[in-house]
């Protein structure tokens, strides 16, 4: 993940220290992050789900793609150094190089889970209710690209926002 | 012919796979529309690939009746209004859903999708007037919101009285409408899950949390529809 790194050299550095936050959960897509030294943990509804202390790990990427409120809060473990990168779309057109090297980033994320839940698959093949169907919904879900839905109700918009 | 209606199951996998098994024990399952849900964070399109799994599923063990609720909707119709796309394929098997109708042991059931506008509503008027003709000895439909002027389209919070459903069930006389929608109706006072409209009998199961979804069982052979909510349940006759 180095590589992208480079394509960041020239990029303002943000300093934070342990405690605080970089990215809220549910905040509008905005900035893009590339870890340069110290540790970070993401969490879900205040629950720490995954430590990261690899420079060059990118943040915010998903979000921006995507154009959907960030899923995890990112907060510091450490006083921490990351590239601020303020207009990622730009920032990934202009250099295919440094957009090639978040894709690395997420193809091999997407990997490691696919190949999780293959071996899930194998191990819990057979069991009651939905365990039991995980294979047959990651085969159909791993090769998936349906076209994303434009949910809601122009009737009823009350009943489609709370239930 | 044992009839399980439920309606409002909002993605909740662990309520699908109770009714994987209930499925196993009647003829006709009829899911009254909000299959998905769309404030859950897995996006629509994801959650349709599992729904039509259990909907295969469900198949395996029963007639299946699937019409659309308000988050079902996945994107404009050619009219531009909101449709469940999903829920208009054609299917093979024993899935019926939006739009379609079926014959079975002298029942006909409609399966009206959710309505979003002047064009999609008076689709349903179509397919409804459609259906009417050479009906059989009882006619019943699956429709997402209940009619206005029943107790079922309130639950103290809000109220949402479906007025051209009225009037459809007015101008048909269907025997049996199966809708869902207003979760609370049930349990809010004055509340209920039956209602009657002249001759035609409408029942809202409504949705609680619990492990056993509210749901209905309607057994055309005794005349009978049994109620069960998550501590409670009740009988009344078809009639």
């Amino acid at each position: 993940m180095s590589d992208l790194l480079d394509f960041c050299a020239d990029l303002p550095v943000e300093s934070t220290s342990a405690g605080e936050v970089l990215i809220e959960e549910g905040s509008p897509p905005g900035r893009m992050l590339v870890l340069v030294s110290g540790s970070l943990t993401v969490e879900r509804d205040g629950v720490p789900i995954a430590r990261i202390d690899t420079p060059g790990a990118v943040f915010g990427e998903m979000s921006v793609v995507l154009g959907k409120p960030a899923t995890a809060t990112l907060r510091a473990d450490s006083d921490v150094r990351v590239h601020v990168i303020e207009d990622p779309m730009t920032f990934l057109v202009e250099q295919p190089g440094a957009a090639l090297a978040v894709l690395q980033t997420t193809a091999s994320r997407l990997d490691g889970l696919t190949q999780y839940v293959a071996d899930v698959k194998q191990q819990l093949a057979g069991s009651e209710g939905h365990l039991g169907m995980v294979g047959e919904i990651l085969d159909t879900l791993v090769h998936h690209q349906g076209v994303a839905a434009r949910p809601g109700s122009a009737r009823d918009p009350e009943g489609s926002s709370t239930h | 012919m044992r009839i399980l209606a439920i309606s409002d199951l909002h993605y909740r996998l662990r309520h699908y796979d109770w009714l994987v098994r209930a499925a196993e024990d009647v003829d006709v399952v009829a899911l009254a529309g909000d299959l998905a849900d769309v404030v859950n964070p897995v996006p629509l399109d994801v959650q349709v690939v599992v729904l039509e799994k259990y909907l295969d599923r469900l198949a395996e063990h029963a007639v299946v009746l699937a019409a659309s609720g308000n988050h079902d909707l996945d994107g404009p119709g050619e009219h531009g209004e909101q449709i469940a796309g999903w829920l208009r394929r054609p299917r093979a098997g024993g899935v019926f859903t939006d739009g379609e109708s079926v014959d079975l042991d002298g029942t006909r059931f409609t399966v009206c999708p959710w309505w979003d506008g002047p064009n999609s509503r008076d689709s349903v008027g179509a397919q409804l007037a459609a259906a009417a003709q050479d009906r059989p000895e009882r006619w019943v439909w699956l429709y997402h919101s209940p009619p206005a002027g029943t107790v079922l389209c309130r639950d103290g919070r809000r109220e949402f009285p479906d007025h051209d459903l009225a009037s459809w069930i007015d101008e048909h006389q269907p025997d049996i409408v199966l809708c869902g929608h207003i979760h609370q109706a049930p349990w809010v006072e004055g509340g209920s899950w039956h209602a009657r409209l002249a001759t035609t009998l409408v029942f809202n199961p409504g949705r609680q949390v619990g492990p056993v979804p509210a749901h209905l069982t309607l057994d055309t052979d005794a005349g009978t529809a049994d109620w069960f909510g998550v501590f409670d349940s009740q009988r009344i006759d078809l009639g």
